[in-house]
């Protein structure tokens, strides 16, 4: 459980929808521009319920944003 | 920078200042004999009690100028107030750190009692182990938002 890393593409999503900025995303899920940032680079887990509302303002499933890879 | 990781510089800021004004007061206070006597222990917590009020306002008022300045600084008016999980997240950080050092204080505090130190003594080591904790709990959060995780 410890080795498992998750990964995201929502900078690939951003610029499929129509190059949306990262302040544009944050503001739609309600959290701080530097919390999208940090997703991004992988450097923070959002919580299940962020994770949803990122998934739905791409119109997208969780598994299609966001991934669990076996680090080991 | 978020409005939480800027209310972090300003509680840094001001632990610094309200900690090292009360290390003079204190000096000062003792220069003077005012911890001499049966009244030592009163006579601190007459010094003591008025910092709280006096930390808040300031704190509030430093917030308030730093916000300010920050948006005029970055030239962004319309400047975020957004407190989302990741704040939460480095708050309960800082606690473990303010918990940690609170009780840390209270144990030295009880051991040098019962080696015989002064009353006054005692309550120093509170205070200092409680203010160290809101010292370290504003640097870890600081390191926290720097890091961005």
């Amino acid at each position: 459980m410890g080795n498992l890393t998750i990964t995201n593409n929502i900078r690939r999503l951003r610029f499929d929808a129509n190059e949306m900025t990262q302040k544009d995303l944050a503001e739609k899920v309600g959290v701080t521009r530097q919390t999208i940032v940090a997703i991004e680079k992988a450097k923070y887990s959002p919580s299940l319920e962020l994770a949803i509302l990122i998934s739905r303002a791409f119109n997208k499933s969780l598994e299609e944003v966001f991934d669990i890879h076996d680090a080991r | 920078m978020t409005y939480q990781d800027r209310n972090t510089v300003v509680s840094i800021l001001m632990n610094l200042a309200v900690s090292a004004f009360v290390i003079l007061r204190l000096l000062d206070m003792n220069a003077s004999g005012l911890f001499d006597g049966p009244d030592a222990v009163n006579n601190w917590a007459r010094a003591v009690i008025w910092l709280i009020p006096l930390g808040i306002v300031g704190t509030i008022i430093g917030t308030i100028l730093f916000n300010i300045v920050f948006a005029i600084a970055t030239n962004q008016p319309k400047t975020s107030f957004i407190i989302d999980e990741r704040d939460k997240l480095f708050e309960r950080r800082g606690s473990i750190a303010i918990i940690a050092f609170a009780g840390v204080g209270f144990v030295c505090a009880v051991i040098a009692l019962a080696l015989d130190a002064s009353a006054l003594t005692g309550f120093n080591i509170i205070y200092f182990g409680m203010a160290l904790g809101a010292l370290a709990a504003d640097i870890i959060k600081f390191a926290s938002y720097r890091r961005g995780h």
